[in-house]
């Protein structure tokens, strides 16, 4: 596998996500997705729970998203996620699509994980689905103004405070 | 028309919807139990552990993971069907409208009851009205023989290319997931002709890649969800299309009214669900007697069958609107949706809500709807069964 400085020079090979979205300027957030996604052989498909990254990346009629990619409620990415790759066990074992592996990938903040997230994502764990779950926890809710959530450090400024 | 020669079995509704979800074969079923519903995704567990399909099944830790992962299912390239209930669909529904604005043709079996509090664990149809508004479309079964049938055409109707929205199969808890009846299946090979394969548009493990679920703005929100509208108004055709269908193929036919001798009624019943045998044999009863009365059960409640309605109603002068849910502060649903669509009909309607929580629906308050019927109207809601009410309960 390549290190983190060889993905990143290999930017322009990574069709997996696309720049033009609406994230803010230094938001370490693009960097993170496009470094897992191309840190991925083969095919993959991508979910996402709400939040930033969501909702900056998929503006309709736009998406930033050069894999298959889905989006369906706040805390539900885990499950969404199980049902995708339960989807691929099923068509793959009726022969109705190829044999090709397919990598699961979700993404969440530490809002879509620790707290709203928590118990989908403790069922597809259970559950053992094949699937890789990403939390971007930088420690506050901050789609909606940097609000605490269940990652947010013990005194911690919030947006009630700044 | 070909009528095919069936044994029959003795099934309860439950078990006569996973007969059904056996020979449709889904691609994916997340379960998850809750009374009335549970001996239909047990019934079915059943069946794939026996082997006799190869569904992948999803025990989920919750009805909203269920019906997150029949989303993703479904939008995945896969046949997906769940099955719930009262509290569970109350906590699926927020995943409900999604579905339904993602264009995911979920099937969902539901065994309508109660919604809490208090706790009930009995029939009536607050569940579904509470969905009643997602974009889901709505049927209800009578009995067990129905639950079946509708559960059979539910994926040709919610796969269709003009809907391609979840569908819900009501059937009332336990007066027909639990009461056991001669029910008459079809031959496998035929109901499985009859579904299909499943196809839908921009699969994400098909095709060309796709992102679902994505952001709209008010420049575009409203015209997605224009056209999700527009879906659901085009299923009462469908429906229409794959009834017949069911028609010609195996002689059964449900279209989207039950009418029952209401061609020269002068008073009718209208209803959902189980209820219509009740009030049926009422009907009969004062048939018998010489009285013009009738009864018509709503099958197809979302989208709703205005025109039909009109149609079959059009010249009886005073009908009574059985609803088995509320709307707490204004009419019912079911009086409010037939209330519009006869507006300026004539016809004299009259609302009563009924059978809440479990409540029996007796002939007596069928005899006693059709006779107030015939005296002056009165404003506001009756309620049948309701002790106090002045009825034939208990004062």
């Amino acid at each position: 596998m390549a290190s983190l400085k060889q993905l990143a020079l290999r930017e322009e090979e990574q069709t997996g996500f696309f720049g033009g979205h609406s994230l803010c300027a230094g938001c370490g957030i693009p960097p993170i997705v496009r470094t897992v996604l191309g840190s991925i052989p083969g095919k993959k498909v991508a979910i996402s729970a709400t939040g930033c990254l969501e909702v900056a990346t998929t503006r309709y009629p736009f998406t930033a998203w050069g894999v298959p990619w889905i989006h369906v409620a706040f805390e539900n990415a885990a499950a969404v996620a199980g049902g995708v790759e339960a989807a691929y066990r099923a068509l793959s074992q009726r022969g109705k699509i190829g044999e090709e592996p397919v990598t699961f990938v979700a993404f969440a903040g530490d809002g879509g994980t620790y707290d709203i997230g928590l118990q989908a994502l403790s069922g597809a764990l259970e559950r053992g689905h094949r699937l890789i779950y990403v939390c971007y926890n930088n420690e506050a809710y901050m789609n909606t103004g940097i609000q605490r959530s269940g990652a947010s450090g013990a005194g911690s400024p919030s947006a009630a405070r700044t | 028309m070909a009528k095919l020669e069936l044994a029959q079995q003795v099934l309860t509704g439950a078990e006569a919807a996973a007969h059904a979800m056996r020979q449709i074969r889904p691609d994916v079923v997340p379960l998850y139990p809750i009374t009335p519903q549970t001996p239909i995704i047990q019934t079915f567990s059943r069946f794939v552990a026996d082997g006799e399909t190869d569904t992948v099944l999803l025990q989920v830790e919750s009805e909203h993971s269920a019906m997150s992962a029949a989303v993703g299912a479904a939008l995945a390239g896969a046949r997906t069907i769940t099955a719930t209930a009262s509290q569970g669909l109350a906590l699926m529904v927020e995943v409900v409208y999604i579905a339904a604005g993602l264009r995911a043709p979920v099937v969902i079996a539901v065994g309508n009851r109660a919604l809490s509090g208090p706790i009930n664990i009995h029939g009536d149809h607050s569940d579904g009205m509470l969905a009643r508004d997602s974009g889901a479309l709505q049927v209800y079964a009578q009995d067990a023989q129905e639950a079946y049938d509708l559960m059979l055409m539910a994926p040709r109707i919610a796969e269709h290319p003009r809907v391609l929205l979840p569908i819900m199969v009501g059937q009332d808890g336990f007066n027909v997931t639990h009461s056991a009846e001669p029910v008459a299946l079809l031959p496998d090979a035929e109901a499985a002709a009859f579904v299909g394969e499943y196809e839908i548009p921009y699969a994400l493990l098909q095709g060309p890649s796709s992102s679902h679920g994505v952001f709209a703005m008010p420049d575009s929100y409203f015209e997605i969800r224009h056209q999700m509208i527009s879906a659901a108004e085009a299923a009462r055709d469908v429906y229409r299309e794959v009834t017949e269908d069911y028609r010609r193929r195996f002689g059964r036919y449900l279209p989207a009214l039950d009418c029952y001798r209401t061609d020269d009624a002068e008073r009718a019943i209208l209803l959902i669900g189980s209820a219509a045998g009740t009030a049926k044999d009422v009907v009969d009863e004062l048939r018998a007697a010489g009285e013009k009365v009738g009864c018509v059960a709503v099958r197809l409640y979302r989208p709703f069958p205005h025109e039909e309605l009109r149609a079959a109603l059009a010249g009886v002068a005073r009908v009574a609107v059985l609803d088995r849910a509320a709307s707490p502060g204004a009419f019912p649903p079911l009086y409010s949706d037939a209330l519009a669509a006869l507006y300026r009909s004539g016809v004299d309607l009259r609302s009563y809500i009924y059978g809440l929580g479990g409540r029996d629906l007796p002939q007596g308050d069928v005899h006693r709807a059709l006779r107030e019927l015939a005296e002056p109207p009165r404003a506001g809601i009756g309620y049948l069964g309701l002790r106090g009410d002045g009825g034939d309960g208990e004062p």
